[in-house]
């Protein structure tokens, strides 16, 4: 009986080596498209690290509303002068009613950009076409400036690692610039429109809801 | 003689001129659709629909870069692909983008195929926190012009995509004669091997002989798309030696088992230019040309052919006839020197079953092809048929002393012409015609660099480096039983700096070839007796097509036996040209 249930045993295990393990067909792409990438973000919370050096803690929320576009809201706190040329363009000009070396008391600005994007790929990895409206108003001892800039952006946006992003952009557009005085002196407002541009850069974090 | 005899007499001579010289003719006619802006850049197939209507593929992509130097640099581009629909004439039907994102992530498309009367579409995805390349394949729904359903995932290869230093990995799909089985080939990415430094920092020199790592992978799918026969990091490797093999053709036979024909690294040494500007002394070693045939069946028995060691082979194809059995055809060689010169053409038939040798049929190339294919023996031919004695003579003294100042090396290539086509290295074609006859084409390709340099008045030299690819005449062979029959067609062409993506098409109807080359239809007979070709006036610039200013020509396909599919483009403008030969 033993010999008997050995030799099945045995044929049993030679039959199961002598068959082939064979790999099938899966159905299941999520398990192989799973990189742990966020390549699908619905929104975007981003610094823009550029806005830093005008001065501008800028903070942007971008929304996707479809596969091309979307639209992005910003706010931002001055917390420095900073360096803004086209101001500093300005302030040569009208410098003997607004001195440019006034101490700035408090500094706000928001934004408004619809964005483009290239291959159905908003929000993530691709070319994006922007169009923005920001302003910004910076209030020293005397008066305050305002900047309204409408400009067009052709910019691109990364993933870095599986959620960080990245924007990089070129900016063209039109500054619609005003000196107020604040003070008692009755001193006339100046209104000034010139050129906008530049290049702008920032980081965030995608998020997928 | 009255005028009533002159007049049947004339009628008589002017049908005798126009039959015979139809019978000299090919009858070639070029159709073309309706100009259409296409979406994309390029097309990168077309295949022919059951209702006699045509669908194409074009590539093209979204996004842009900007760079400043290499310092800033800003890239971003996905891969676009586009489906275009024609009717039978060739006109636009319908033109939509084929999507291929898939939860989000952007697939890449790798081949369009027709499997058991469905269309599917492979595509593949490198995920890159499993260092793996997928390959999934998705239904293509003719009506939507859409795919249809999920991506079901295939295949896998080992991708370790972020890091540098690797070879691309790659899939290859193809599928049995009968379209009953499909495989799958995969290949790793490989880590390239550094050449070692010198401590001048010079590489040293080492053969690339027996380093690669020729393993790979393949699925074999029957048509439920079911794995039948699979192997992981596979190797063609010989009893008893140390010569490894990679795959220079395979296929897949009717009952799903696969064949590989693997290619001996010492033959892509030898045919490589290189090899000679090296001068490498180990010449010697080009003993090994062998072939190896290695049939893989479904329950993983194995059978080996291998071509004898003494017949040197520079390149061979599989081939199925009706009965199952395995015709290999190829190219013999001759050594001279460090080059294998292809001298003549070889079929070995095998048994399906276990591989035993049925018949091997070996034949050099004529006197009178050899003549015509290697233009130093065609200008040798006309000194010699000069009248002018005083010239000839001349000519053949000053030819007398180039031969006694060459050394024993340059005097071997020189002779070789005279039982080798010198410039033909590979298969162009091979097929078998409806009788089991194996027919080759063969076409002298090779390639020119001129590096010229150019001093302008201020001392500034500017070299530049011309790459002339030649594409010049054909070899048309046929193994008709125990006898080979040969015969050439001669043309030459040069494309610059860039080469041709697809030299010529090739199409094998009722014993006939029927060739597509740069502006030439050629087409042989059953037994190669004529070889006739007819001017293709879609390639020519007289033929104008209203609102395309210049047409230009960058891809073809042969659909069917006696079709041949060409779009003329001009920027986003497009024209499909139908050739048909009868």
């Amino acid at each position: 009986m033993t010999r008997i249930v050995l030799f099945f045993c045995i044929g049993y295990t030679l039959n199961a080596f002598s068959q082939k393990d064979l790999p099938t067909t899966d159905s299941n792409a999520k398990y192989y498209l799973d990189d742990g990438k966020n390549t699908d973000a619905d929104a975007d919370f981003r610094i823009a690290a550029t806005s830093l050096i005008t001065g501008f803690l800028d903070l942007a929320y971008e929304q996707r509303i479809n596969h091309t576009y979307s639209v992005e809201l910003g706010g931002g706190y001055q917390f420095n002068k900073g360096v803004d040329v086209f101001k500093l363009v300005d302030d040569g000009v009208v410098s003997l009613s607004f001195p440019s070396d006034e101490e700035l008391t408090k500094g706000m600005g928001f934004s408004l950009t619809a964005k483009r994007y290239g291959g159905e790929e908003a929000i993530s990895q691709m070319t994006f076409q922007a169009l923005t409206y920001r302003n910004r108003t910076s209030t020293f001892e005397t008066y305050k400036y305002n900047a309204q800039d409408i400009f067009y952006t052709l910019g691109w946006k990364y993933l870095l690692s599986n959620s960080i992003s990245a924007q990089a952009g070129f900016n063209a557009g039109l500054r619609l610039s005003k000196y107020a005085h604040t003070g008692t002196a009755r001193i006339k407002d100046v209104k000034k429109t010139g050129f906008y541009g530049g290049f702008s850069a920032g980081f965030g974090c995608y998020i997928k809801y | 003689m009255n005028f009533s005899k002159i007049s049947i007499l004339l009628f008589l001579i002017i049908v005798c001129t126009n039959t015979s010289l139809a019978q000299g003719q090919i009858n070639v006619q070029e159709r073309h659709g309706d100009l259409f802006e296409q979406e994309g850049r390029g097309f990168i197939d077309v295949v022919e629909l059951p209702n006699g209507g045509y669908m194409s593929l074009s590539t093209g992509s979204a996004g842009g870069a900007f760079s400043l130097g290499n310092i800033i640099r800003f890239v971003q581009y996905k891969a676009l692909h586009y489906v275009q629909v024609y009717d039978k004439n060739l006109n636009l039907v319908e033109q939509k983008q084929l999507d291929l994102d898939h939860l989000g992530k952007n697939l890449a498309f790798e081949k369009l195929v027709k499997f058991q009367n469905e269309f599917y579409v492979f595509s593949t995805f490198v995920n890159e926190k499993n260092k793996k390349k997928y390959l999934f394949y998705s239904k293509f729904d003719m009506d939507k012009r859409a795919l249809e359903g999920s991506f079901i995932k295939v295949a896998e290869v080992k991708d370790p995509a972020a890091k540098t230093g690797y070879s691309e990995s790659s899939f290859d799909i193809t599928l049995s004669k009968d379209e009953k089985y499909m495989v799958v080939f995969g290949k790793d990415a490989e880590l390239i091997k550094k050449e070692r430094k010198s401590f001048f920092g010079k590489s040293s020199k080492q053969s690339k002989i027996g380093t690669h790592d020729f393993n790979f992978t393949f699925w074999v799918l029957d048509k439920d798309f079911e794995i039948i026969n699979y192997e992981k990091n596979y190797a063609v490797t010989l009893k008893e030696s140390s010569d490894k093999f990679y795959v220079r053709d395979f296929a897949v036979d009717d009952k799903g088992a696969i064949y590989i024909l693997g290619k001996n690294d010492v033959v892509d040494e030898l045919t490589r230019a290189e090899v000679k500007s090296n001068k490498r002394a180990t010449w010697v070693d080009i003993n090994k040309s062998a072939f190896v045939l290695e049939k893989i069946n479904p329950d993983g028995k194995t059978e080996q052919y291998i071509t004898s060691e003494n017949d040197l082979l520079v390149d061979m194809n599989i081939l199925f006839d009706k009965k199952g059995h395995i015709n290999l055809v190829g190219l013999n060689g001759e050594q001279v020197y460090a080059k294998l010169a292809t001298t003549g053409v070889s079929r070995i038939v095998l048994d399906n079953d276990n591989l035993d040798e049925i018949s091997n049929v070996n034949d050099n190339f004529t006197e009178d092809v050899l003549e015509h294919v290697n233009d130093i023996m065609e200008s040798e031919k006309s000194i010699d048929n000069m009248r002018n004695e005083n010239r000839k003579s001349r000519i053949q003294k000053k030819t007398d002393k180039k031969l006694a100042k060459m050394t024993p090396e340059e005097k071997a290539y020189f002779d070789i012409k005279k039982r080798a086509a010198l410039n033909v290295n590979s298969i162009a074609f091979s097929g078998l015609d409806e009788n089991g006859d194996a027919m080759i084409v063969l076409e002298e390709q090779h390639l020119e660099i001129v590096t010229s340099s150019y001093t302008d008045a201020n001392g500034r030299t500017t070299t530049t480096t011309t790459y002339y690819y030649h594409y010049d005449d054909l070899i048309f062979t046929k193994f008709i039983g125990d006898d080979v029959v040969q015969n050439y067609y001669k043309k030459s062409f040069v494309s610059i700096n860039s080469p041709l993506q697809k030299s010529m098409d090739v199409s094998l109807k009722d014993g006939e070839l029927t060739v597509m080359t740069q502006g030439h239809i050629v087409k042989s007979d059953g037994d190669l007796s004529k070889v006739r070709d007819a001017e293709l006036k879609a390639f020519s610039r007289s033929e104008k097509i209203p609102g395309m200013k210049r047409k230009y020509f960058t891809y073809r396909k042969t659909v069917n036996e006696d079709t041949i599919l060409a779009p003329a483009q001009n920027g986003k403008k497009v024209v499909w040209y139908k050739i048909t030969v009868d």
